[in-house]
């Protein structure tokens, strides 16, 4: 019940963000140093006479006042209008409807291959402080925040595919597909979690809870699972909420990559090309779902530690 | 028929530092018998709750058990299967002690759990319990979590929750330090009542003489790791024979404006 | 521990004297370090050829005498576009790092020293940065500024400067009301001066330790944009622009890929492995929070 308030307060917060994003976007992008007609005559391939830049400007409404042209687009983005992007003449919103859900699922994977990865690893280091399985972790870690992702995905490209034959180098359909892009992605976020749940793990190891629960008699296991590892698993979901942002921007870089159909050549040639409608469409998209997942972190968060969920602040 | 002498023989406990041995707990021996309060007493640092620690398997990394034996009436066991079942333990500053996570019932649930109890659906077993360690509104408070309650009623419940197997011994461990004074008394009052009541054997470890004047029968004095004196606890009082155990005792007396005889 | 006010008053040497003792790992990043700086400053007189020159007659050579690491798909020296591309690399990150620090502690400094309503309005804009992830951060940017180097600088700069305006933000606040700030202000010194004499000194070993860690986070990005074509433009010299050169390559002459690749992730590692023992020797408490 308690938790149910927590999430239609945060929902209904959401609200007044977007408006304030979609303001903050509209008006970077317009105060920005070039002129929109100038870009659309460009990617309309239209000489820029004094004529067609006069006419590009009353078409896209440039003339008017910046707070007309604001609540226009508004009034259009909520009726999921976002216009017509410059260089292809097609409306906005349905080409990044039809690409966004390749990114996200390729982000999702992912994330469950962090997540899959990067606790079991946290939890063999803590059991093993400084022992073979804590070197190998630090190792991994090591090479993972060093690595940059796009030359992770050639090398695993070259290794898996070209020399041993063992994976489709590109494509979307099947899970064999997923596999290297997902690792490619998600590597430097996986190593990084697993050291962080592993330092977790030890300070909790350390705090009298986990004695006390020792002396009432419970075995091994059930305190690592209930007393130890419960408790270190709450800074991994605020990390968590950090790498899922990691991982989308590490989508958008990658897919070229595996030929995966995602939003990503779409936005990236749009940026090349500073077509504005996308450009802002996109942006937008981007901060809803960053801010859907930081609301969900929040929930997951709220809902593993009580503290949160019932307003207490912690006393030392 | 439940055991009624626990006994621990030259228990000795190391850690190794620079490569250099050092005894922390040097071949303690400690008889605790049923129905009678032992309480080890000594300075911070000599060594009582690591001995405690070290009969319950418990020590923390890099302090390891060098030798020693427990014996329940004579017959040899396992330190490990001490805790729990045989020894219920409460410890000091509550407040810490509960994962800040859990609620009581999840705490309590769990202890039944471990000690192989019915899993007491309806939380009968655990209400009786927590009222018989005078708690209020039982049911209330087990679903409160420990940053909602207070350190008194997190002691009650701890008190309570090494009741549930109905052990025979139980290790207490500076049971009211940090807390204040209306509530020490309580927890006092508690212990006297039910706990001694059942006719539990009790290793009380504290640095508080008042307490140990309070509760204990016979005490032992911990310096350095060794017991330095053993003695029914009038003995210690009146003619206290160690010098470590005169300053115990004139630190304690002094409180009052007395010195020691 | 040594406070900050000690620290900030050694001297540089001795602040690197613990590479004496430091691990293997510590001294092999320092010289890759060292040896970056010197391709980066002295890149043009080492480099066997000239990085641009098109030689089409010598397309696609396997690494040998005279070109040691071979050539790309223009015949163009890899060595020496390795050697070229520090410069590039190195530079864009320094001139970030300083647009990054100049604008974390203007208005780092600006919210904490005027405290209040500036304050909290500051700090929400900064929560806001800090919500989205740098490299969407800077893709926006770049669609609002235009691609190439410099505006892919300015765009890593106005992602990333939230993080050092909070630390800022938060050791001004912690100072402000210390006993020798007071005085000086009773002294009748101004807010700029009490800002730049005992504050700032104060926040910069920390914002150091801060933009030590983030070099290898800063050379990763400028690369990554310009792999996606948003950055360095070809034909300079440049690791992510050469990984993308070499992608089409990738079935018939993987090493083309496989060299700027090697350069960058040698770099990231060397300066990652400094940012770490930097923190460990001057700021023990800056743990792993700060992650990206």
């Amino acid at each position: 019940m308690k938790l149910l308030r927590f999430t239609l307060k945060r929902l209904l917060f959401l609200i007044p963000m977007l408006f304030v994003a979609s303001i903050a976007i509209f008006l970077m992008l317009r105060l920005g140093p070039s002129d929109p007609a100038m870009d659309y005559l460009r990617l309309s391939r239209v000489p820029p006479t004094p004529q067609a830049l006069e006419n590009a400007r009353q078409m896209l409404g440039l003339d008017l006042p910046i707070t007309v042209q604001y609540f226009t687009w508004l009034g259009n983005a909520l009726h999921f209008d976002f216009g017509v992007s410059y260089a292809l003449q097609r409306p906005v919103l349905p080409d990044i409807l039809h690409y966004l859900p390749a990114t996200l699922q390729l982000a999702g994977v992912a994330l469950l291959l962090t997540l899959a990865v990067s606790i079991p690893l946290g939890i063999w280091a803590a059991r093993h402080r400084d022992g073979l399985p804590d070197q190998f972790v630090r190792l991994v870690a090591f090479l993972g925040v060093s690595m940059p992702n796009f030359w992770l995905g050639f090398l695993l490209v070259w290794l898996l595919s070209i020399e041993l034959g063992w994976l489709p180098p590109m494509g979307r359909g099947s899970a064999s597909q997923m596999i290297m892009p997902a690792l490619a992605i998600a590597f430097m976020s996986l190593s990084i979690n697993a050291r962080l749940l592993r330092a977790s793990m030890l300070e909790v190891s350390g705090q009298r809870h986990v004695y006390y629960a020792r002396l009432r008699g419970l075995g091994a296991g059930k305190v690592e699972r209930s007393h130890i590892l419960r408790n270190a698993l709450l800074p991994i979901v605020t990390a968590t909420g950090m790498h899922i942002g990691e991982l989308i921007g590490g989508t958008l870089v990658i897919e070229s990559i595996f030929g995966w159909p995602g939003v990503g050549r779409y936005a990236v040639s749009a940026i090349f090309n500073r077509d504005y409608p996308v450009i802002q469409c996109f942006t937008l998209m981007m901060v809803l779902v960053f801010v859907l997942c930081n609301l969900i972190v929040d929930i997951v968060y709220a809902w593993l530690d009580p503290r949160i969920r019932l307003g207490v602040e912690e006393k030392a | 028929m439940a055991p009624s002498t626990l006994s621990i023989a030259n228990l000795t406990v190391t850690t190794q530092k620079n490569g250099e041995i050092r005894k922390l707990v040097d071949g303690l021996s400690l008889d605790i018998a049923s129905g009678r309060v032992l309480a080890l007493v000594g300075a911070s640092g000599s060594g009582k709750s690591l001995s405690c620690a070290a009969c319950l398997d418990v020590l923390p990394a890099g302090v390891m058990r060098q030798s020693g034996q427990v014996t329940l009436d004579g017959a040899g066991v396992d330190f490990a299967t001490l805790r729990g079942r045989i020894v219920s333990s409460i410890m000091q500053n509550p407040r810490s002690a509960f994962n800040p996570v859990m609620t009581m019932k999840a705490h309590a649930r769990e202890t039944l759990k471990a000690l192989g109890l019915p899993r007491d659906a309806g939380n009968a077993r655990l209400i009786a319990a927590f009222e018989d360690v005078g708690l209020e509104e039982p049911e209330h408070i087990l679903d409160l979590h420990p940053f909602e309650m207070s350190g008194g009623m997190l002691q009650r419940v701890m008190i309570a929750l090494a009741l549930l197997g109905d052990p025979p011994f139980l290790f207490a461990d500076e049971p009211t330090t940090d807390l204040d004074l209306v509530v020490q008394k309580h927890i006092l009052d508690l212990l006297e009542g039910v706990v001694m009541r059942r006719g539990m054997g009790i290793l009380l470890v504290t640095h508080d003489m008042g307490v140990v004047a309070r509760l204990a029968d016979d005490v032992a004095v911990m310096d350095a790791g060794k017991i330095v004196e053993q003695a029914p606890v009038h003995q210690v009082f009146e003619r206290p024979s160690h010098q470590i155990t005169r300053n115990l005792v004139a630190a304690h007396l002094s409180l009052y404006g007395q010195e020691v005889s | 521990m040594i406070s900050i006010a000690q620290q900030r008053n050694r001297p540089l040497a001795a602040t690197f004297a613990f590479l004496g003792n430091a691990s293997w790992l510590v001294k092999v990043s320092a010289f890759l370090v060292m040896a970056l700086a010197v391709l980066a400053v002295f890149g043009p007189w080492i480099m066997p050829f000239d990085p641009g020159e098109v030689d089409l007659t010598n397309r696609l050579l396997a690494p040998g005498a005279a070109h040691w690491l071979g050539t790309d798909h223009l015949g163009r020296d890899i060595l020496s576009r390795l050697i070229a591309g520090t410069r590039v690399s190195l530079g864009a990150v320094a001139i970030s790092l300083v647009a990054i620090m100049t604008v974390g502690i203007l208005v780092g400094g600006t919210a904490g020293f005027l405290g209040g309503r500036a304050d909290q309005l500051i700090m929400r804009v900064t929560d806001i940065f800090m919500t989205f992830p740098t490299l969407v951060l800077s893709l926006f940017m770049i669609g609002m500024l235009g691609t190439g180097l410099v505006n892919v600088i300015v765009a890593i700069a106005l992602s990333h400067w939230a993080w050092y305006a909070r630390i800022v933000r938060s050791i001004v606040m912690s100072l402000r009301h210390r006993d020798y700030i007071l005085a000086s202000r009773l002294a009748g010194a101004g807010r700029v001066h009490i800002f730049t004499e005992h504050l700032l000194p104060a926040t910069l070993s920390q914002l150091l330790v801060l933009a030590t860690l983030d070099i290898g986070h800063i050379m990763l990005h400028v690369a990554g944009l310009s792999f996606l074509g948003l950055g360095v433009m070809p034909p300079t010299p440049e690791w992510g622009v050469m990984i993308n050169d070499a992608r089409q390559f990738i079935w018939t002459q993987p090493l083309l890929m496989l060299w700027p690749g090697l350069a960058l992730f040698l770099s990231v590692m060397a300066f990652n492995v400094m940012g770490d023992a930097v923190r460990d020797r001057l700021d023990p408490h800056l743990s792993a929070e700060h992650v990206h």
